[in-house]
């Protein structure tokens, strides 16, 4: 098959995007424990977050339990074992012993965006802390009202470089690097946050998922969130229908207006007009609930739309922006469209997640596929069909993170059981072979033969 | 222009080689060269016969009247001069019983072109019949034929439409009856699967199980569809568009898992009347609650859940609503609330308490018992046999649901179908 593809490229019939296309889908395809490269793990603790850095692509960060964090060289190995099996070693390591290392659990770390001179980390003892990646030196550090469960930054951004963080508080913080402190502070959710994710397509959008199983998208140059995602509003298929059927809006939306381009009295005196003897009963009825004072296109605080019945545990969104992948602690996976902010209803088939820590998902560049980890194993599901592709069964419990490394179609992934280990395109065995002087056709030749 | 194929060639007249071309070419042009002869009779009047050899030395003859006749007439045998008598009837009345014979002959091709025509017209009346009811299905918006409105067919699309309904009803029940009967024994047929939700929803609201005691209408749980059709996005779909348009109900079950329960309108409809009465009637004060909330909540609230304003805002467009309504309404077990979320109200099944305690024992017991066993797992068959000591459900019911929801997963070998534990 490759073959045939390379034979086409030459003369021109496969133009070079659809053969690099096709090369990637089917090393992802065939993605299994690999058999030349490990990476030797210093951590003492289980395995919470693994990133590759956004600019080269090159560069490992891991976050543990035990507070401490390392980086690996993916690339280039520091010695090999037997011969042709990598092993890689941690190029640098902060843990405990440092001086400013952080005392508990390190739950997230992200590098920099613009290159990798900065990490960050988030920690259970209520530190975020900014590292220099050449002085390993604690640059700036920022104090949270709560454990802190995730941390991001925006890979789009160019205005500026804030790190949004999730804590087990209401409020989700942005901290700025460039003066040191807070910036932003988004409220909204009812509990805690689990987890972050910044918009791939707008350096302005960011997207939380709380333990109240609410997702909520903010928009940061303005006051409050303009969207909260409603597992009960749907739509059958990827694109929204074309015609708007009566999706009926639920009457806490309607007690503000909904993001339009009409003006808001306009859009009140409608609303009231619709349904004012019923509303004016609500009103005598419910003394409890105070009307709220919106601005248009932002939503209430007080809607209580729920994406899943349990927390939100994990958020990915596809790379070109266009979809929202979920992780509830009621074990289920849920697709969403962040243009019209509907569920697409596709069913990711039935798995168990783990219900207590942020879990980190991972996709393919052309959403094909997504990684989720299961218990001690990870699930690769196919992105538009929800069916099973693969289950990648290695490690020996829990599995927290993993990572798709879309440069070279490895899936790094870290668990429990404190390793971390690295998932590659099989290649058929006869070229590990390769100080072997014997000239083989592969095809007829096999273990046993001389 | 892009011609699909060359069409007709000509080809050489030579003796074709090939063996099998051969024999294709030699029966289709025998059957030509027939035709013609018959056709050469009835246009010309010239009695025709033709005694062909096929290659596999086989003798085909065909004249018109018939061989014997022509030859008889024309080619007589010498021996046979015995039959003058016979011979110079059929030479004397060569006319007339050619007239007649080909009067007969004209009078079967004429029958035969009739019915031709009028098989043809039925046709395009039963095929213009359907694309009006195609279309009124179309206009409804309806995706099936059989939903057509019946206001909008004309007179002659009536009785057609009545006769092929009544023929989907009996074709439709004759699958079920077949798919039921499949099921009693699995081992027979080891594909459980279906490719339409509604088909699959059909059959298991027919085999809901009966409980002595329990008076309850039939509720399918969303799991058990998981087991029985494949394609589960597509199942979620058709779910979501049956319920906008409001053939079925979708209820959360309070079982502690993520359960969910899908009734139909009418069927729901029915248990909740049976709720009303049994929980005290409609002679509370109070009690035109439970008709507001028929009419306004059921059909207008399509949802799982509903948050305590807009449930009040839609009661009060009946009355004035109070707390003692709302209070009714959860005596009455139609409206309950969970610990998700204290401000909002779930829609519940109402009286179905033994079956969901039944389900949450039985799922327990069935894992349990393959747990037990060395290699967990169990043949299919003996385990849809063995009857539960905690739950009054039947094993066909949970075992579907514990396949759909992933905690039993079933593999095919020689002996039959195989359920074991899934391990994550």
């Amino acid at each position: 098959m490759w073959l045939e593809d390379v034979r086409g490229r030459e003369r021109g019939e496969l133009r070079a995007r659809r053969f690099e296309a096709s090369a990637r889908a089917r090393r992802a395809a065939s993605l299994a424990l690999s058999n030349r490269k490990e990476f030797a793990t210093p951590h003492h603790g289980a395995v919470n977050s693994l990133q590759v850095d956004l600019t080269e692509g090159r560069y490992l960060l891991s976050g543990a339990s035990d507070g401490s964090a390392a980086v690996f060289d993916v690339w280039n190995a520091t010695e090999y074992e037997a011969g042709f099996i990598a092993k890689h070693r941690n190029i640098l390591l902060v843990d405990k012993q440092h001086q400013n290392g952080h005392r508990f659990a390190v739950s997230a770390a992200v590098w920099y965006p613009v290159d990798t001179g900065l990490f960050v980390t988030a920690s259970f003892d209520q530190y975020v802390k900014v590292w220099d990646t050449n002085s390993t030196q604690v640059v700036m550090e920022f104090k949270m009202p709560g454990k802190v469960y995730t941390a991001a930054m925006s890979p789009v951004a160019t205005t500026h470089m804030l790190i949004a963080t999730g804590t087990a508080d209401v409020q989700v913080r942005l901290c700025d690097i460039a003066s040191g402190a807070f910036t932003h502070t988004l409220s909204g959710h009812r509990d805690g946050i689990m987890s972050l994710e910044w918009s791939a397509s707008s350096e302005w959008i960011l997207m939380s998922g709380g333990c109240d199983g609410a997702i909520r998208f903010w928009d940061i140059r303005r006051a409050g969130c303009f969207r909260v995602l409603d597992q009960s509003r749907s739509q059958l298929g990827k694109r929204p229908p074309l015609v708007k059927s009566a999706v009926e809006n639920d009457h806490t939306d309607s007690l503000g207006p909904s993001p339009s381009t009409r003006s808001s009295a306009q859009k009140r005196a409608g609303i009231s007009k619709k349904s004012s003897p019923a509303l004016r009963k609500i009103q005598n009825l419910t003394h409890g609930q105070m009307q709220q004072r919106l601005h248009p296109g932002l939503s209430s605080s007080q809607n209580r739309a729920t994406a899943h019945y349990g927390a939100v545990t994990g958020l990915r969104t596809t790379t070109d922006g266009m979809y929202l992948l979920s992780s509830g602690s009621d074990s289920r996976l849920r697709l969403w469209d962040i243009d019209s902010g509907c569920n697409t209803l596709v069913n990711f088939e039935a798995m168990r997640l783990q219900t207590g820590k942020p879990l980190q998902l991972a996709v393919t560049e052309d959403p094909s596929l997504v990684f989720v980890p299961c218990m001690a194993s990870i699930k690769a599901y196919n992105l538009w069909s929800g069916t099973t592709f693969r289950t990648f069964r290695g490690h020996y419990e829990l599995v927290n993170c993993c990572y798709y490394s879309e440069q070279d179609q490895e899936l790094y992934t870290g668990g429990n059981d404190r390793q971390i280990l690295v998932w590659s395109p099989s290649t058929p065995a006869f070229t590990e072979m390769e100080d072997d002087d014997k000239t083989l056709s592969g095809a007829d030749e096999d273990n046993w033969s001389d | 222009m892009g011609r699909p194929s060359k069409g007709r060639q000509r080809i050489e007249i030579r003796r074709i080689e090939d063996a099998g071309r051969l024999e294709v070419t030699f029966s289709k042009r025998k059957s030509g060269l027939q035709k013609k002869a018959s056709e050469l009779f009835l246009l010309c009047g010239s009695p025709v016969a033709l005694v062909v050899f096929s290659p596999g030395k086989k003798a085909f003859a065909r004249g018109t009247p018939s061989v014997d006749d022509v030859l008889r007439r024309y080619a007589p045998i010498p021996g046979e001069e015995l039959d003058a008598k016979l011979l110079a009837v059929l030479q004397d009345t060569d006319d007339a019983n050619a007239i007649a014979d080909r009067a007969e002959a004209e009078a079967i091709v004429r029958r035969t072109e009739e019915t031709r025509a009028r098989s043809a017209t039925e046709k395009a009346r039963m095929d213009a019949i359907g694309k009006t009811v195609r279309q009124a299905a179309a206009k409804a918006g309806r995706k099936f034929w059989w939903e057509a409105d019946s206001d909008e067919l004309g007179e002659d699309e009536l009785p057609e439409f009545a006769k092929m309904l009544r023929r989907l009803r009996v074709n439709l029940q004759r699958h079920l009856d077949s798919l039921s009967a499949r099921l009693h024994f699995p081992d027979a047929e080891d594909n459980l699967t279906f490719n339409d939700t509604m088909i699959a929803l059909q059959l298991m609201r027919a085999q809901f199980p009966k409980l002595d005691k329990v008076v309850a209408q039939p509720f399918i749980v969303q799991s058990q569809l998981y087991s029985s059709v494949k394609d589960r996005t597509q199942v979620d779909r058709d779910l979501e568009s049956f319920k906008r348009d409001k053939v079925l109900r979708i209820f959360k079950l309070s079982s502690g898992q993520d359960d969910h329960a899908i009734m139909f309108m009418d069927d729901y409809l029915k248990q909740v009347a049976f709720a009303i009465k049994r929980s005290g009637g409609k002679d509370q004060d109070g009690s035109e609650v439970f008709e507001w909330f028929e009419r306004y909540v059921v059909p207008s609230k399509l949802d799982v859940s509903i948050n305590q304003l807009e449930l009040c805002s839609l009661l009060s467009r009946g009355g004035d609503v109070t707390d003692k309504h709302i209070t009714l309404l959860m005596n009455a077990g139609l409206l309950t609330r969970q610990l998700i979320d204290p401000n909002i109200y779930w829609f519940s099944i109402p009286r179905i308490g033994p079956i969901l305690k039944g389900l949450s024992q039985g799922r327990k017991e069935i894992l349990s018992l393959l747990n037990r066993r060395k290699y967990k797992e169990m043949l299919l068959s003996s385990l849809e046999n063995t009857k539960l000591r905690l739950s009054p459900l039947d094993t066909r019911f949970l075992l579907r649901d514990l396949i759909g929801s992933g905690h039993i997963k079933t593999v095919q070998t020689p002996t039959g179908l195989l359920a074991r534990i899934s391990r994550d």
